[in-house]
């Protein structure tokens, strides 16, 4: 299935929304703002063009580093599924509604920026600093949604609230000399807590995108604000709530799998020592109080802004960069038609072949697709996504239903690997390609020791380690080692389960003829509960008489 | 038990059988002895059954004189469907003892005898009630077509799987199973039945009437009536086990269960339990009957070339056939040179010790029920290993002592202990074995003393059996217990449990009419 591109904006008042791309216009810009005066801007994790200046597109490069540095170094994550981000910083309003999606015109007035997510690249597109709002709206837009890209790139797993509270406790992130200011609260969001009646916090915590408390007008307002409220006072907030007690009950309500496990009054009890009405009763009084403080910290470690390499953009450059903004924002026909002509005229920038790809993808064409990606590879992609999702698309192909007897083609095995080994070169920290490369290595005659070697040194990294280990067990079943891979099996219950791996596995225990009376007691108990599981979807069961309860 | 073909009868092999059988019976004339020998000691006696093998894997003995490789394909065709069924079927398989099947080819001594069963059509397959041993006799061409023997399995399989009732029920598994594709690598279960064809040429039976058919009924037992009920099993079953959606396999669980409860096939109840009434239904079968799709089930199989499903092979003396052959026509055919076949073993003895148990089924079969009870208790003594031979030994003397179970009758300390002990050892072996269950259950309800841990291995054996057969058994006994134990309000909502349930057979709600009666409306 095609992946969707996910694209989102903020106006000044930070509600955000998304745009179906079916409501996207095919209307061409017919290239405006292709002129020689942008300059881009390249750091270690972004690439900003900037119609404005060098100074504007610097700071627009630091102040994401030094965002993503204190993003990475408070939670202690590594973005697993990194992505290349472009930004664009436009110095006229009527060039930035032109590279904007076309359902967003009936809030021009207001729009400061969009981030726009795609399958190889995400981008972020910002207004001129003056329209609409100063420099720090803007930042605080952009900031909100990059903050979001990396929960996703790290993999972070959230309840709702949290991710939105941290969205925007982070959005008010400013660097004040040598220190990052955090928590500067949001006067919007202050205002709206002070003027209504607080969501219940079991409403709060329960949340969903489904939800009454994110969908109706009445609350979504309400339920961001409530969000970034709690974790504002939980942080900042004056209180005799014990400081470890606060990070303990983040670490359980910050962890949707964690959350959904135990009782969040009583957890909150316990680590905040306050039931729901409480803390209900203190945030409503702290937003009412109207002092709030914020945090300061040291600057994270990254190289000097004044190391990033900024260079002016010819003329071609930057239209085929407008056109793939076009491309991706619109799904404009001038933005395809230019890169078409772009990729015809230099057939070595794969740029624009990534960008005609991820187009293919969202129109549903994952052939296209593959077919425009496969000639960014060849024109020298150095995108680690491309290399990523393109083995990643052909291996749950291959493998998605999973077949103990099934061997991949040798050439196919032997490009997943190019591919995977490639994407894992560009970007060693990700985790899906290791997991898809154990696969790979799991469905040839011949597996080959020095990748089953890599996938293992990263396999306390990975997302799904008992899929892995699924595939590491079968590797060694393909190597002749049964014993060890009935072993690595019987390890399996140490993760926790999925459907899929369960029956997969079961599958696998059938076919080596791994019988329960010849197993150890503890993986019969396995064994069986795995059989039990599999067949729990569609058993015969006979229904009869029924013992009454409470005997 | 027999079982239909749908390929009709070769007149060729029909003349070839006749004029042996003619000459068999001509050598069989009495002669002055004490004890005459019966047709089929005669017939038996007449041949040598020279080259024939017994193969035993796990599940199954084959006698056959086929050679080795082609019955050891078809042994390993069997384990394969036994063990993919349990996989299509979501059911595990009881522990039953291994079946025997015998599968002579066209050349076979063997073939001299037919089945002469209660159908009018030729029987391809004939068999035992599978109350002591699966008995399978294969009598048509099963190297030329391996469907016969599909079927076959697919009747042990129904019994292993406990998915034998009713009639249409356990017809329409066999189908599914004999029209399961086995290949060297895999196993596709779901493809359509063969048999379907019938309908396109006789008709389909009006549904209330196909789900009341019995093996006594005409539509059943006519030859000009069995295809299309063998058609429309294959077709209504074919249909619920290939949808995309599992809830259908629920209604017909549902449809089972009400069906297995003694309750009348009723359009309304039909249509609550698949949303469609008779006519509906009909469309819907057509429809499908006319090209709808279905989705066949993959299940592969892990074979290499040294892989051997055989444990035992050996060539069965001429002896050890004779007895064979005569035990199979006793147990299959329900005709007067059964009885005397039986009576001329009982004076002569068996000489096959390991033909033991059929023999025993064979009295069975001929209802000589104190000679098979003395046996199964020789047996018994000399620590069979076969778990039925106490589970049937347990039966038969349950149904001495106590022919009709009520709330009043009691089981003597003895009784119980005894009792109690076999069935124990068979559900050791088989704890699914649903014979041994039912009537444990009531050995603790009636035994001179109920006791709280009388209680427990009831509800054990409930917990044992519930979604697999029907509970109603032990939910009757565990009233019955705590009336006796003196839990009078438990045993009150156990009755009325049982009363309003539409799962609860005939026995089940009398047994709770009863208890009822008994309890005293004011007490606590």
């Amino acid at each position: 299935m095609a992946a969707r591109a996910r694209w989102s904006c903020l106006l000044i008042a930070l509600a955000m929304f998304a745009a179906s791309s079916s409501s996207r216009a095919a209307d061409s810009p017919q290239g405006a703002a292709v002129d020689g005066k942008w300059v881009v801007c390249h750091s270690p994790h972004f690439e900003v063009y900037s119609h404005e200046s060098e100074a504007d597109a610097r700071q627009i490069a630091q102040d994401l580093e030094l965002l993503r540095g204190a993003f990475i170094e408070r939670f202690h994550v590594v973005e697993r599924a990194r992505q290349d981000v472009t930004v664009f910083a436009f110095k006229r309003k009527a060039d930035f509604l032109t590279y904007s999606a076309p359902s967003l015109a009936g809030r021009s007035d207001s729009l400061q920026g969009f981030y726009c997510r795609g399958r190889d690249r995400a981008t972020i597109s910002l207004a001129p600093h003056d329209f609409g709002g100063d420099t720090s709206e803007r930042t605080t837009v952009v900031f909100h949604e990059y903050v979001h890209h990396l929960f996703r790139t790290t993999q972070m797993e959230s309840p709702l609230w949290f991710e939105e509270g941290m969205a925007d406790l982070l959005a008010g992130t400013r660097v004040v000399g040598d220190q990052m200011e955090i928590g500067r609260p949001l006067d919007s969001r202050v205002l709206s807590l002070q003027h209504q009646r607080l969501l219940p916090l079991s409403t709060l915590f329960s949340a969903d995108h489904n939800s009454a408390a994110y969908q109706t007008k009445e609350h979504v307002g309400l339920f961001y604000a409530e969000s970034w409220g709690l974790l504002h006072y939980l942080y900042f907030g004056r209180s005799k709530i014990p400081r470890d007690g606060v990070d303990h009950f983040l670490t359980v309500a910050g962890d949707r799998a964690l959350a959904a496990k135990v009782d969040l009054q009583a957890a909150t009890k316990k680590f905040l020592g306050v039931d729901f009405p409480t803390l209900e009763r203190q945030l409503s009084d702290y937003m009412v109080n109207g002092s709030y403080r914020w945090g300061a910290q040291p600057l994270p470690a990254m190289p000097a802004a004044t190391a990033y390499i900024i260079t002016p953009v010819p003329v071609d450059e930057i239209r085929a960069r407008l056109a793939e903004l076009s491309l991706r924002v619109r799904g404009s026909g001038w933005g395809k038609f230019t890169l078409l002509t772009a990729a015809e005229k230099n057939p070595s920038d794969p740029r624009p072949f990534e960008a005609l790809g991820a187009a293919a993808l969202e129109e549903g064409d994952d052939q296209g697709a593959k077919e425009r990606w496969e000639q960014a590879v060849s024109a020298g992609s150095r995108n680690n996504a491309i290399f990523r999702e393109l083995a990643l698309m052909e291996g749950s192909f291959w493998l998605h239903d999973f077949d103990y007897y099934f061997r991949l083609p040798a050439d196919t095995a032997t490009r997943l690997r190019s591919r995977l080994l490639q994407s894992i070169a560009y970007e060693p920290e990700q985790n899906a390609p290791y997991e898809m490369l154990a696969w790979v290595e799991a469905s040839t005659d011949a597996p080959k020791i020095a990748n089953i070697k890599l996938v293992q040194e990263h396999f306390n990294t990975l997302q799904h380690p008992q899929r892995t280990l699924l595939a590491l067990a079968l590797v060694r079943i393909r190597l002749g080692q049964v014993a060890d891979a009935q072993g690595m099996l019987d390890q399996l219950s140490t993760f926790p389960p999925d459907n899929w791996t369960i029956d997969a596995c079961a599958a696998v225990f059938t076919a080596i003829k791994y019988r329960p009376e010849n197993m150890p007691v503890n993986s019969r108990t396995r064994f069986e509960k795995l059989m039990q599981a599999a067949s729990s979807t569609h058993p015969l069961r006979l229904p009869s008489v029924e013992l009454p309860p409470n005997l | 038990m027999y079982f239909p073909l749908a390929l009709g009868c070769r007149p060729w092999l029909l003349l070839l059988l006749a004029g042996l059988y003619g000459a068999s019976r001509a050598f069989a004339a009495p002669t002055d002895e004490t004890v005459v020998m019966s047709p089929f000691e005669v017939s038996a006696n007449s041949v040598e059954f020279k080259n024939w093998i017994r193969l035993k894997s796990a599940h199954f003995i084959f006698y056959t004189d086929a050679t080795s490789k082609e019955a050891i394909h078809e042994l390993q065709a069997a384990e394969d469907l036994l063990e993919t069924s349990q996989l299509y079927f979501g059911r595990v398989a009881r522990e039953s003892a291994p079946s025997i099947v015998v599968l002579p080819t066209t050349r076979s001594e063997w073939l001299k005898i037919q089945s002469k069963g209660r159908v009018e059509w030729k029987v391809a397959t004939s068999g035992s009630e599978n109350e002591l041993v699966d008995l399978k006799t294969i009598q048509y061409d099963w190297l030329a077509d391996s469907t016969v023997l599909h079927s076959s399995f697919g009747a042990t399989i129904a019994d292993r799987l406990d998915l034998a009732e009713p009639f249409w029920f356990a017809r329409g598994i066999r189908r599914l199973v004999e029209s399961a594709e086995i290949e060297p690598d895999h196993a596709v279960f779901g493809r359509h039945n063969n048999r379907i064809y019938a309908l396109t040429v006789q008709g389909w039976l009006p549904w209330d009437v196909f789900f009341g058919v019995t093996d006594n009924s005409p539509e059943y037992t006519k030859s000009k009536y069995i295809n299309r009920f063998e058609g429309q099993c294959s077709m209504f079953m074919q249909y619920l086990f290939t949808r995309d959606d599992p809830k259908m396999k629920d209604r017909l669980m549902l449809w089972v269960a009400w069906l297995q409860a003694g309750n009348p096939a009723t359009e309304a109840k039909f249509k609550e339990v698949f949303g469609q009434d008779w006519k509906e239904w009909q469309l819907t079968m057509r429809r499908y009957a006319d090209g709808g799709q279905y989705r066949a089930t993959t299940f592969k199989l892990n074979h290499t070339p040294l892989d051997s499903p055989v444990l035992e092979k050996f060539d069965p003396p001429t002896k050890e056939m004779r007895e064979l052959f005569v035990l199979s026509q006793i147990i299959t055919q329900d005709v007067p040179e059964s009885d005397q076949a039986l009576k001329s073993i009982l004076a002569h003895g068996l000489q096959t010790e390991s033909l033991r148990e059929l023999f025993i089924e064979a009295c069975l079969a001929r209802k000589e029920k104190a000679v098979a009870l003395s046996e199964l208790r020789q047996r018994i003594a000399a620590g069979s290993t076969n778990q039925a031979v106490y589970s049937r030994a347990a039966y038969l003397r349950f149904k001495t002592i106590l022919p009709t179970i009520s709330a009043d009758a009691r089981l003597s300390a003895e009784d119980a202990t005894e009792l109690r002990g076999w069935l124990l050892r068979t559900l050791q072996v088989d704890p699914l074995e649903p014979t041994a269950n039912s009537l444990l259950v009531w050995v603790e309800a009636l035994s001179p003393t109920v006791e709280a841990e009388n209680l427990t291995t009831i509800e054990r054996i409930y917990h044992t059996i519930e979604g697999r057969v029907s509970t109603s058994d032990a939910v009757a006994a565990l009233a019955v217990a705590h009336w006796r134990i003196g839990h009078l309000p438990a045993a009150r909502k156990l009755a009325h449990t049982l009363l309003d349930s539409p799962y609860t057979d005939e026995d089940g709600r009398r047994t709770a009419s009863g208890l009822l009666a008994k309890i005293p409306e004011n007490a606590p």
